[in-house]
């Protein structure tokens, strides 16, 4: 074993809390009367408890998941289509259903071109062929990037701007209630998007 | 000076102070994303062993002055004794400076905290980058990537002032002519680092980006390895010509707004050049990557020189 397992047992917990706090904003939202982006944390509750399973080995079988996040990708697809083409649509929320597209397509080629991260983390690398044996490490390469930008952007909207980050896929108007912890919301988001750019680049 | 005057002049100064202060965000965005990625990197399995310090940081002592190599060696058998606490210490620090920097609030923190990190780093690390062994050059990463995180982080100090030297980001804080004064120090030096010492031998160039093209995905070991063969027995012509590019980026930094673009465009062209054909991307696959070496930094360096061109209201040039 290389990596400590601490790091990948400790990033598996922040991984389950992010997704156990997403599953709750949805029943909180409703009783609270304020607003969330019900796919969007859908999606991080998914997110967190299949990358918490990669991160330590106990995912159980890949298919299921594999389907879920394509479903999430199309769904994230049909949406930047549709806001896109919307008279109202918005930019800013286009951008946010891609960047969950693109989040969506990072889940399925993790979950394809390796069976584990914990495996690929444990696997003393510097022993081992040619960029590793991850099918399509490039991939893994431009993915983690812009899973660091990612990240690094959501950072400065947060501190900069809260007000967009409000509006990021949300599209709430002036009169409507108002949006369910939105800091939260960019904490999880900056966590998972580092956390998933670790477990890209460990695949390189 | 009549108040038409005023009214017109101020919202062209105006518009074109925005111009710098967004301009300066986004490339600190870029350095923030960079420190993030290098936080990220520094988590891959072999940087938990001792072999990165034996491997990675012990051997930069090699050919250095004792006064310089000396606690090289010394941190290295620290890290080496300590690999797993130490590399945890490691990437925290970066990913903190990264999202520091990301952060409005904790920006000026953050980098005169990247700035002394990238120091310690290039000292103890990188060995201040080979400048004074004779073995830094641009195509080897030269003269360290954490040298160019600390003069970037320099260049992208939010200003005191920000209407003052407005004319391109990197002199916001230093003033335009410190600013070119750095510029034409980092360039004049790339340009003697590629005539110096094994750089100038017929093999020089051809031994650093083939030994750079092993454990790269095909695709990319192909393109350096065909890089190699180019300039293969050809490495005093192919570094006296990269000396007279680099000096000629230095210079240009002292004409008129056109000449400024061309340089930095040139620039941006060959560091990109450079990162794919013969850094491969800083080795960045294979998982012993720490950083993705000098290309993007350099890159960003150049952008931070672009001349930002005065916008009156209606937004013309």
């Amino acid at each position: 074993m290389i990596t400590p397992s601490w790091l990948g047992n400790g990033l598996a917990v922040v991984m389950l809390a992010i997704a156990a706090y997403c599953a709750s904003r949805l029943v909180v939202a409703r009783f609270a009367r304020r607003q969330t982006h019900y796919s969007f944390d859908l999606m991080h509750t998914a997110m967190g408890v299949a990358m918490a399973g990669m991160l330590t080995s106990h995912l159980g079988p890949t298919a299921p998941w594999i389907v879920v996040f394509i479903a999430a990708a199309t769904w994230f697809g049909v949406s930047a289509t549709g806001n896109l083409l919307a008279v109202r649509g918005t930019t800013i929320a286009t951008g946010s259903y891609l960047r969950h597209l693109l989040t969506s397509g990072a889940m399925v080629y993790m979950l394809v071109a390796t069976p584990t991260v914990a495996a690929a983390a444990a696997t003393p690398t510097m022993m081992s062929g040619p960029a590793g044996s991850t099918r399509f490490p490039t991939l893994a390469l431009l993915l983690g990037v812009f899973m660091v930008g990612y990240a690094v952007m959501v950072t400065d909207r947060w501190s900069g701007a809260k007000a967009d980050i409000d509006r990021n896929g949300n599209d709430a108007g002036r009169d409507a209630a108002p949006i369910l912890a939105p800091g939260a919301v960019a904490c999880c988001q900056v966590a998972m998007n580092i956390t998933m750019g670790y477990m890209l680049v460990v695949l390189l | 000076m009549s108040s038409a005057v005023v009214s017109q002049a101020w919202p062209r100064r105006r518009t074109t102070v925005i111009c710098a202060v967004d301009a300066r965000r986004g490339l600190q965005l870029s350095l923030a994303a960079l420190w993030l990625l290098d936080g990220v990197l520094q988590l891959q399995s072999f940087m938990f062993t001792k072999a990165f310090a034996r491997t990675v940081l012990a051997p930069s002592a090699q050919g250095n002055p004792g006064v310089i190599a000396a606690p090289i060696t010394a941190v290295a058998r620290l890290v080496a004794a300590h690999a797993a606490g130490a590399n945890a210490a490691f990437a925290l620090t970066q990913l903190l400076l990264g999202l520091g920097i990301a952060w409005r609030p904790t920006v000026k923190l953050a980098l005169a905290a990247s700035i002394g990190w990238a120091l310690a780093v290039w000292w103890l690390g990188e060995g201040l980058g080979g400048v004074l062994t004779g073995h830094a050059g641009l195509i080897a990463g030269g003269p360290g990537a954490a040298l160019l995180y600390a003069v970037l982080a320099i260049m992208l100090w939010p200003p005191a002032d920000a209407r003052r030297d407005a004319t391109f980001v990197a002199a916001g804080r230093l003033g335009a002519r410190r600013a070119r004064v750095g510029w034409a120090i980092l360039w004049i030096a790339l340009a003697g680092f590629a005539v110096q010492g094994s750089n100038r031998s017929a093999q020089g160039l051809h031994d650093v980006i083939k030994d750079m093209a092993g454990g790269q995905p095909a695709w990319l070991a192909s393109i350096d390895n065909a890089t190699a063969a180019l300039v293969a027995n050809r490495g005093l012509g192919v570094s006296i010509g990269l000396a007279v590019v680099c000096a000629a980026i230095a210079v240009s930094a002292y004409g008129s707004a056109t000449v400024m673009r061309a340089g930095v465009a040139i620039t941006v062209i060959l560091s990109l050049v450079i990162w794919v054909t013969a850094q491969a991307l800083g080795g960045l696959f294979g998982s012993e990557g720490t950083d993705p070496n000098t290309g993007p930094l350099l890159v960003v360096i150049a952008l931070a020189f672009w001349p930002l061109a005065p916008r009156t209201e209606s937004g013309a040039a």
